[in-house]
């Protein structure tokens, strides 16, 4: 069956966006800790499927190895999260990743700096990339 | 503005529009409505991507990615997590589709066999066991949902608008690195990469698997101390504090 290349990068390539752009909303917005892992799964099957798509085209095994290497690393970081977070939650009886931050300053749970700007560094995180990349946007569109 | 910068712009906003209403927001309506918007945005990117040599490819691919992207968008806005979990198996298989349509026959076996049966069962396991009744607080309430979905639309409106524009001339695609771009026309899925891949790269294919069986069995060893049945105080405030308490 032929197919096309330069397409089927392209079109591969905006699924790996759009996979990596779902996987971020889940790391931004949920608390359970389970969801959280599994969203940065999502991010990096985005991730796997660009490498894939870019070696395919490239006719070159490099970005299947990349993959295997993400593959491994993956699984071993969530099977150590994962006896982490069941001991975690059998003691303390909550996956809310909001109740785990011993390491962050002593400002209280959830405390609001602006009436309408969040304390967590997670948001000035995530406005400044929101401004930044809308004047990327702006700078392309006009 | 072009009419696919257009196309592009409304699909990005309805992609954060729907990202917005489908996240767990507390009683508040909207999920419909964000379901609508989200066949809309797959609508409008689907739109844009051009066609593949043959019908068939183009229903194979479309039907994996539409696969794919479903079950991603339900692994994070499930309440649920088990229905996460379960949502992420069908990701690993739309993930794994897509690897042998575009050739990549031992990477879909190592996902499958490492993804599916390890990872999928381990989550599963561990969220039917840590919720065996009904949904938490926490995952009934997210956390900034507008933000976050405005943070990734527009991450993936703009990662798009690149892809776009460079894929769409075939001489950016070729300053991208490459001065062996390969003839429009080649079989799909043809045994190439394989070949060679256990032999030139067998150190890091020894090096991934030894990480990964000696991740295996510290986890093993951290799942089976019994020793850890205490925390420190989680945060500062009382509240917090008796929340912890009443938890346990």
């Amino acid at each position: 069956m032929p197919m096309a290349e330069a397409e089927l990068l392209h079109n591969s390539l905006v699924v790996a966006a759009l996979l990596f752009g779902i996987g971020v909303v889940g790391v931004l917005a949920r608390r359970n800790m389970i969801v959280v892992g599994l969203a940065c799964e999502v991010m990096l099957q985005g991730v796997s499927i660009s490498l894939v798509a870019w070696g395919r085209f490239h006719q070159d095994a490099g970005g299947q190895v990349f993959v295997l290497g993400i593959i491994a690393v993956m699984a071993s970081q969530l099977a150590i999260a994962v006896a982490i977070g069941r001991a975690l939650a059998r003691s303390a009886g909550t996956l809310d990743l909001t109740r785990w931050q011993q390491l962050r300053e002593e400002s209280g749970p959830l405390r609001f700096g602006w009436r309408w700007l969040p304390s967590g560094a997670i948001h000035y995180y995530a406005l400044l990339m929101v401004l930044g990349v809308l004047i990327l946007l702006g700078t392309q569109f006009w | 503005m072009t009419t696919q910068q257009v196309l592009l712009a409304a699909a990005t906003l309805s992609l954060g529009l729907s990202g917005w209403l489908l996240l767990p927001r507390g009683q508040q309506p909207g999920r419909t409505i964000g379901i609508a918007l989200g066949v809309v945005c797959l609508g409008l990117f689907g739109a844009q991507l051009p066609l593949l040599a043959t019908w068939i490819s183009d229903a194979l691919f479309g039907t994996l990615a539409l696969v794919t992207l479903v079950a991603a968008t339900v692994t994070i806005t499930a309440r649920d997590p088990r229905q996460s979990a379960l949502a992420f198996v069908f990701v690993l298989l739309g993930t794994w589709g897509l690897f042998l349509l575009l050739g990549a026959y031992l990477l879909a076996l190592a996902a499958l066999v490492i993804y599916a049966g390890l990872i999928g069962g381990l989550y599963w396991y561990w969220a039917r066991h840590a919720h065996a009744s009904e949904p938490a607080e926490y995952d009934l309430v997210s956390w900034e949902p507008a933000l976050a979905a405005a943070s990734g639309a527009v991450l993936v409106g703009m990662l798009t608008m690149l892809i776009m524009t460079a894929t769409g001339d075939p001489e950016t695609l070729v300053s991208w690195g490459t001065d062996q771009v390969s003839p429009t026309e080649t079989p799909l899925a043809q045994p190439r990469q394989e070949s060679g891949l256990l032999l030139q790269h067998s150190i890091t294919l020894a090096v991934a698997g030894l990480l990964l069986l000696t991740a295996l069995a510290g986890g093993a060893a951290a799942h089976a101390s019994r020793r850890m049945t205490s925390v420190a105080p989680l945060t500062s405030t009382a509240e917090t504090e008796s929340d912890a308490d009443g938890g346990s």
